[in-house]
């Protein structure tokens, strides 16, 4: 390198640094004075920060020794920069300062590590609010899922009380039926109120129940053909009276484009056409209500209607609407305190026609009244496919019952009831019992109740199938979804929903006595001609017991005897005994049995006919025997 | 009697330490964040009942560990503020390591830990907040309110001399 330019390079550090030499107590004994001015007469420790901050570690400096510092922003005695120091000790008492100043360089790279400060602070709060809304999320996702459970919980908690209700609520209901036919004038009205304060606790269990269904998806359609008109009326009919003490006019508008017969579940159409009109009805005092039915689309076989149900009622405003929406809400407290209800009429609507793939609105004023409108499309059938209900017969095959049930007031009902049907209950308490008696004895059909004490239903049937025994079951259950049944019994074991309903229990039985095979004997001809006096049919069913199996003996003797007019004496002799206790089949027998007398030489047959007359007439006998035990035990 | 004592002012970049220097030295605050190159050093004197303490501040630039910071800064350092912000965990995450190791590297060095930003927070965001910090500061402040400022260098330089 060459002179100049050495000249150059010295100049250019020369002008951004000084050099200073100082003393212990920061007195300068040397100093260039190129980038600011120190006078020898201040300590250097009293007038730079910088120095004054460091003073006890560059006092303590062993000589030789150095430390830099890079980048500090400080005021050298009125110049304020970017620096880099260097100090050094040389001797005892001589230190050595070097002062270079970069306040150019370090301005310049201040922008850029600005930048990069803020990004990384960007990416910070970034990643914050990330976290913050992964945990908002979150905190949504538990708090709805902490509302479903609540709102599960809580109709788990109605199911299972209604389920505890039904028990007892049957109880009223079989005993009000009960009382009703032997109730004196004067009693009649208190009992018509009974049963319908019952009626009316049973269809809040039962909107509690469905509703709980609903929720849960277990809401079965069953649909069927069935008539619109005649369920439309049924409904109206059931309103009109309540509508005239009210003097609310009801009224019913159905298209004549409504074809007669459809295809749908003809009972969950009749429930939200129970609860909408239920509702019009209770919340309208004066003016009108009304239920039209129109055609508003055929598309091939399905047709689509507008079911419209209008009232002149108490009306609602938007915001009462908004929360009629939810289970369990009314419109406002007044409306509970009022009238009453669980809150759920709507809701089970709404629940319901979504799930008959339908749509409903409703429009409502304050004190103008309510319009609901629901359409749902269902395929059009004929008319012929409608079953019509059977009016239940008398019972034929079943003539033994055996009850097992716990409750007492459940025991009562259903003995009332089997013994009104001329059928011989016979009541135990437990499973055990149950089986016990299944054992000792021959019964058409067993009523079960599938939660009892010491062997419960559930047992009970498990047992009768391991046993073979082919007695059909019908099982009483508050909670008829839980009964579980064996599977290869199914057809011959039915399952019933408490409360029971005569005419629910009497259509199941009516269903499982085509199962029973013929017995050999119908006692209906002789409850009749003794007017089911337990004394005359035990006199005649004795007389049975001793002259039958003479008769037999007769017909035998004279057939033995090869006397033709001695056996059709005999015959014609028999043939009333086995009349009277309605052994038909017997009779049959007789029938051919005479008709052999007509013919010679039917030697075999002849044997072949009378020895199965003996084993009817035998199986006969033993019937009557148990029939006569019973009488006598009542 | 007169003292003279180097602090230094540790902590992540933005948690504030430069504006708690600028408020402390010269009563002034700007919610313009400008980041700090080096250390920039200022001086402040607090008089106390027997001593004027002088106080150097070396404001130094942040850092997410002491480590990071060249020696030299903190050779002869009589106090340390420990800056972290209230608002940033990653300030705080790793708070009591931190202070362990700076114990260990200058020992009977008196350290302050102070939560800044404390006039973003309502009083009971403060109280919950302080229950997810791994050590509990010594004070919580705002540079841009002056809250706990002067307090918490003072307390400082009553535990420096």
């Amino acid at each position: 390198m060459n002179n100049k330019l050495e000249q150059e390079k010295l100049a250019y550090f020369h002008r951004r640094s000084q050099y200073v030499v100082f003393d212990n107590d920061g007195y300068v004994q040397d100093s260039c004075q190129t980038l600011f001015t120190i006078s020898s007469s201040v300590s250097l420790f009293d007038a730079i920060p910088f120095l004054e901050a460091m003073r006890d570690v560059f006092v303590q400096l062993e000589v030789g020794t150095d430390v830099s510092f890079l980048c500090i922003k400080t005021d050298l005695l009125g110049r304020e920069g970017y620096f880099n120091f260097f100090v050094k000790r040389h001797e005892e008492n001589k230190l050595t300062w070097f002062v270079y100043d970069l306040t150019e360089f370090y301005a310049y790279l201040q922008p850029w590590q600005q930048e990069r400060n803020d990004q990384a602070i960007a990416s910070e709060y970034l990643r914050l609010q990330q976290r913050a809304n992964a945990l908002e999320k979150e905190l949504l996702q538990y708090r709805n899922d902490e509302l479903q459970r609540i709102e599960q919980m809580k109709t788990v908690f109605f199911s299972q009380v209604s389920h505890e209700m039904r028990t007892p609520l049957n109880s009223i209901m079989g005993l009000a039926h009960l009382i009703e036919e032997q109730a004196s004038p004067s009693l009649k009205a208190s009992v018509e109120a009974l049963k319908t304060t019952a009626q009316h606790l049973s269809s809040i269990v039962n909107d509690v129940l469905d509703w709980g269904k609903l929720e849960n998806n277990t809401v079965e359609v069953d649909n069927k053909p069935f008539l619109i008109r005649p369920l439309v009326q049924n409904i109206i009919q059931s309103f009109q009276s309540g509508c005239q003490e009210k003097g609310v006019m009801l009224e019913v508008d159905m298209d004549e484009a409504v074809p007669d017969c459809l295809e749908g579940d003809a009972t969950r159409i009749s429930q939200i056409l129970y609860n909408v009109l239920g509702n019009a009805v209770k919340f309208t005092h004066e003016g009108e209500v009304s239920l039209s039915v129109e055609t508003i689309g055929v598309h091939k076989k399905n047709a689509r209607f507008r079911f419209t149900i209008a009232d002149t009622g108490i009306g609602m405003s938007e915001e009462e609407k908004k929360r009629i929406a939810n289970p369990y809400a009314q419109a406002n407290d007044q409306i509970h305190q009022r009238y009453g209800g669980t809150g759920l009429g709507l809701s089970i609507v709404q629940k319901l026609v979504e799930r008959l793939n339908g749509t409903w609105t409703i429009e409502s004023q304050p004190q103008q009244g309510t319009t609901v409108m629901i359409q749902l499309s269902f395929p059009v059938v004929e008319a012929s496919k409608v079953e019509t209900a059977p009016k239940p017969p008398a019972f034929q095959r079943i003539r033994k019952v055996l009850v097992a049930e716990d409750d007492l007031i459940n025991q009562k009902v259903l003995r009332q009831l089997l013994v009104r049907w001329n059928i011989q209950p016979t009541l135990v308490e437990n499973g055990k019992e149950a089986l016990a008696c299944l054992r000792q004895s021959r019964y058409d059909l067993l009523i079960l109740d599938y939660q009892m004490p010491q062997m419960d239903g559930k047992a009970v049937l498990q047992a009768l199938q391991q046993e073979k025994r082919a007695v059909p079951v019908i099982v009483l259950s508050g909670n008829a979804d839980q009964v579980i049944l064996p599977q290869r019994e199914k057809e011959t074991t039915l399952v019933l929903s408490k409360p029971i309903l005569p005419t629910v229990l009497q259509e199941k039985m009516i269903l499982l006595e085509k199962l029973i095979p013929a017995s050999p004997i119908d006692l209906q001809y002789l409850h009749q001609i003794t007017d089911s006096q337990p004394d005359l049919m035990i006199e005649l069913m004795d007389t049975f017991v001793q002259q039958a199996p003479l008769a037999i003996q007769h017909i035998r003797s004279a057939w033995q005897q090869q006397d033709a007019k001695l056996l059709h004496q005999a015959v014609h002799k028999a043939r009333p005994g086995f009349q009277y206790i309605g052994a038909t089949t017997i009779e049959q027998q007789l029938d051919r049995l005479e008709a052999c007398t007509q013919q010679p030489k039917q030697n075999e047959q002849f044997e072949e006919i009378i020895q199965a007359l003996e084993k009817m007439t035998q199986g006969a006998i033993n019937q009557i025997e148990e029939e006569r035990e019973y009488l006598l035990r009542l | 009697m007169k003292i003279s004592k180097k602090v230094i002012l540790l902590g992540h970049y933005g948690v504030g330490k430069s504006s708690l220097t600028r408020r402390f030295v010269h009563r002034k605050f700007s919610e313009q964040y400008s980041t700090t190159i080096g250390v920039t050093i200022e001086k402040k004197v607090v008089q106390l009942e027997e001593h004027q303490v002088s106080m150097i501040v070396w404001d130094i630039a942040g850092e997410s560990s002491h480590t990071k910071v060249p020696q030299s800064y903190k050779l002869g350092a009589h106090g340390i503020v420990y800056v972290i912000d209230l608002t940033r965990p990653e300030t705080y995450q790793r708070l009591d390591k931190e202070i362990a190791d700076l114990q260990n590297y200058l020992p009977n060095v008196p350290i302050l830990v102070v939560g800044n930003k404390k006039d973003l927070f309502t009083e009971k965001e403060l109280c919950d907040l302080l229950h997810q910090l791994p050590l509990s500061p010594y004070a919580l402040s705002s540079a841009k309110t002056g809250d706990n400022v002067d307090a918490m260098f003072t307390e400082l330089a009553r535990r420096m001399v």
